[in-house]
């Protein structure tokens, strides 16, 4: 939860494009024009309501109050605050919708009754006198909304509910803000119920210790404003943080308080409320999945019937790679069969005996794609000793299997190590020039010219210099000359398949006339020399006309 | 897309009319030069079709090759003596073929050559001039292996008399250069000879290379696109066209070899108008010879 003090000429609004705009350090100082523009840039801008100055209930509060904004979505998954956004965003569209509707409410409502906002003064000495008066006012709010069967249409919706709950009590709240206009004009209190502190003020005389669970909540945004302090290093802003800290604790109050009371789950029955179906009454991981239920259901609702498949298929699985997404950003452990997703790691266990067997490969060669012979990882025991005895293997017949060396032996142990004369043969990894032999000499005579780095870039260009390759698999060759790496072999094989494709057809014919001609005459061409003839008796035609 | 790219991508209805159709348009209209990589591939596949050289299989062909390593020491320092130097001073041919390609495949060439050495084929593992009769090849393909199989398709059907141990062919090919000369412009050649001068001192390379020792490397794939089409012994006559063409030169010099040991930068299309035109010179008996000794081991030319 963020609880965050705001001098009320600084914001008039609390949505989640306001948080960002106003954390940024361009927006804080200038606290007049930077409330005029954040709404102009933010698509919630009418939502949001209008300057406090400019409304007729703005007076009640200009004179220095603070107010205590609560951002609810983030109370509600601070983990997930940018996931939640992404979501609230996309449903703010159809709030704009029905803020057409209501556009009239919205111009006098949104200060108070906008989502997520609490509203106190700082009158923190006065807790005790206001409480009471508060107390009565709530109660006489709680009235009617607890008996407003309304509401629990709104309910039914969580995600609608969970930004933009007021814009279906529009009526509701007309009512309360008649009253309490007629009530109370022009005192200082604040007056409006759904977001009043004096409703916080509530809660927290009602629990015995509210202060270890808030703070809690309110880790996350508290750190946030840390950061910011440091960048702004304002100190007329930072003296103001302190003294709002010291409310911090009091001030507290869960998200599912925090919106419009009228609708709160708190104030019904279990019997009239289905808890699952309240976002704000889950778990944020509850909450998460909880979207994914209704989700698919509410678009198949908007869903035209004609579609085609493809479109589904296609959403359907955007939709699972979003969840798999989401379920690892939560870091929540997962496990599918017999593997076990790890969030610290980042990975998957369970398979560790499967890979140790990939990882000897690896470690030998790791561009390694064709590998006719594996050269042995470890050398024979050259004293002959095998240590066939420790490791048995396999018997077939008379033959054993040496696991160490990977190998099959005798059984009876009289046999020749038929590699005991060859060298080691360890793949270097870096491009060094084999000294040594008279050819590989005068290959270095040219590779040193100043022709070889353009060469490099050619169409045939050596890619054994770049990287090495174990295609040569004789172990005492070095010469990188004859190693072809993966990326060529490849390009080979599509150069042959794109002459198959273009031309290929040329020689499809080619077995049957081969049949006929082949045998006398050595030349692929049906026609023997044929061909040599054709220009001349052109031109001799030609000659002669 | 040219005409000649749209016909050689379709398949033919018969192989053999449409052969002749194909070398038609080679004549007549030509392939690009071989800048970028579509036109490298489009000449590819004509001379792999003109030459009846399928690259069906080349490639794992190659690798099984290229995966032996070296061939045995004696051939491999040969081939390795000359790799460094193939046209190295063509900067173009320089940047696009690495000497590694080079090695390789003359490598390749020289395995398969031991593979096959019991089908009489009697050719060498590797002579001098090899690595620049591959140049061409490699140049214009768009893959190692496809050169491989054009460059030993072009050694072993179209010029296997030139590759043998005792190059009987390049030597046939020296003798008609000189009869065809004598024909053709005997005036030069009473001046050639005067100054002692034959096809066998001055004309090896160019025979055995099939002009590929020539520059520029463009011109000379477009001289062998007319080759791959009407055959490697109009080669013979396209010498005689560089000779032609600077004659005057020669006939000039007071060293002609000067001039003769590295013929001039030639003119494709002129070259090919010139040896085509000298082809109703020569009497039917000398074309054949021509022909012949391409495909000949035993020919004896006088």
């Amino acid at each position: 939860m963020s609880i965050r003090p705001v001098n009320l000429d600084e914001f008039a609004e609390t949505s989640f494009e306001d948080i960002e705009a106003t954390v940024s350090p361009v927006n804080w100082p200038r606290s007049n024009t930077t409330r005029q523009i954040s709404p102009a840039s933010s698509p919630l801008k009418a939502q949001g309501g209008p300057p406090s100055t400019a409304s007729s209930e703005s007076t009640t509060f200009s004179k220095n109050q603070k107010r205590y904004s609560t951002h609810t979505e983030s109370d509600e998954d601070g983990s997930a605050f940018l996931d939640d956004f992404e979501e609230f965003r996309g449903k703010k569209r159809d709030d704009d919708l029905v803020k057409r509707h209501f556009i009239q409410n919205y111009d006098s409502d949104t200060i108070k009754h906008g989502p997520g906002i609490v509203e106190g003064d700082n009158g923190y000495d006065n807790d005790e006198d206001e409480l009471a008066t508060l107390t009565q006012r709530f109660a006489k709010h709680m009235q009617p909304s607890s008996t407003n069967g309304r509401n629990l249409s709104g309910i039914s919706r969580p995600r609608k509910q969970v930004g933009s709950s007021f814009h279906k009590q529009p009526q509701s709240m007309l009512n309360l803000r008649g009253h309490s206009r007629d009530r109370k004009p022009s005192n200082g209190r604040p007056y409006e119920l759904a977001n009043s502190r004096s409703a916080s003020n509530l809660r927290v005389a009602s629990r015995l210790n509210p202060s270890t669970v808030q703070y809690k909540k309110s880790m996350p945004a508290l750190s946030r404003y840390d950061i910011i302090r440091e960048e702004n290093e304002r100190d007329d802003y930072d003296e103001a943080f302190e003294d709002d800290l010291k409310f911090e604790k009091s001030l507290l109050q869960p998200q599912f308080l925090s919106d419009d009371d009228d609708k709160s789950p708190l104030n019904l029955s279990p019997s009239q409320y289905t808890v699952t179906a309240d976002d704000s009454l889950l778990t944020p991981q509850l909450h998460k999945r909880h979207f994914e239920w209704v989700k698919p259901s509410q678009l198949g609702m908007f869903r035209e019937p004609a579609k085609s498949s493809k479109p589904k298929k296609r959403l359907s699985a955007s939709r699972r790679l979003k969840t798999i997404k989401q379920e690892i950003d939560h870091n929540t452990p997962m496990k599918k069969g017999r593997m076990v997703y790890n969030p610290e790691t980042l990975t998957w266990e369970g398979n560790e005996q499967a890979l140790s067997k990939f990882r000897d490969v690896d470690t030998f060669d790791k561009k390694a794609i064709v590998i006719k012979e594996k050269p042995e990882l470890q050398p024979p025991d050259e004293g002959g000793k095998r240590s066939k005895f420790k490791q048995h293997g396999k018997v077939v017949g008379r033959m054993m299997f040496d696991q160490e060396n990977l190998c099959w032996v005798r059984v009876d142990g009289n046999e020749k190590n038929p590699f005991k004369e060859i060298p080691e043969f360890f793949p270097r990894t870096s491009n060094v020039n084999v000294p040594g032999t008279g050819m590989n000499g005068v290959s270095s005579k040219r590779s040193q010219s100043h022709f070889a780095p353009t060469r490099e870039s050619g169409r045939f260009a050596s890619t054994a210099t770049t990287r090495f390759h174990s295609l040569g698999t004789n172990p005492s060759l070095h010469d990188s000359t004859f190693s072809v790496d993966s990326k060529t072999l490849e390009r080979f094989y599509h150069e042959e398949n794109r002459w198959s494709k273009k031309v290929g057809g040329w020689f499809i014919l080619r077995d049957v006339e081969s049949e006929e001609y082949d045998a006398d005459e050595g030349l692929p061409d049906s026609k023997g020399n044929d061909y040599m003839y054709e220009i001349r008796n052109m031109v001799i035609s030609s000659a002669r006309n | 897309m040219s005409s000649i790219e749209k016909f050689v991508n379709q398949q033919p209805l018969i192989v053999h009319s449409s052969l002749a159709q194909l070398r038609y348009l080679v004549l007549s209209e030509g392939l690009p030069p071989p800048k970028d990589r579509s036109s490298v591939r489009l000449r590819c596949s004509v001379w792999s079709v003109l030459a009846r050289c399928s690259m069906d299989g080349a490639t794992s062909d190659y690798i099984s090759l290229v995966r032996r390593g070296p061939p045995p020491s004696p051939v491999y320092s040969k081939i390795k003596n000359d790799t460094f130097r193939t046209l190295n001073t063509d900067p173009q041919f320089v940047a696009s073929v690495s000497e590694d390609a080079i090695t390789r495949c003359l490598s390749c060439f020289a395995w398969s050559v031991i593979d096959n050495s019991d089908e009489n084929m009697d050719i060498s593992t590797y002579v001098q001039g090899m690595n620049v009769l591959l140049a061409p090849i490699l140049y214009s393909s768009p893959s190692e292996p496809m050169a491989y199989k054009l460059f030993q398709s072009l050694c072993q059907d179209h010029i296997r008399t030139y590759l043998n141990q005792s190059l009987t062919g390049v030597h046939n090919g020296a003798k008609l250069l000189d009869m065809c000369l004598k024909i053709i412009d005997p005036k030069l050649s009473k001046f050639l000879t005067d100054n002692l001068l034959t096809a066998e001192i001055y004309g090896i390379p160019s025979v055995l290379t099939l002009s590929s020792c020539t520059k520029p490397l463009d011109q000379v794939c477009k001289l062998w696109d007319f080759m791959f089409a009407y055959g490697f012994h109009m080669n013979i006559l396209f010498i005689v066209a560089q000779l032609v063409v600077i004659r005057t030169r020669i006939m000039k010099s007071n060293s002609p070899m000067n001039l003769l040991r590295v013929f001039p930068e030639f003119d494709a299309e002129e070259i090919i108008r010139l040896g085509v035109g000298f082809v109703a010179k020569l009497p039917s008996g000398m074309y054949d010879l021509l022909v012949e000794h391409l495909q000949n081991p035993d020919l004896a030319i006088r």
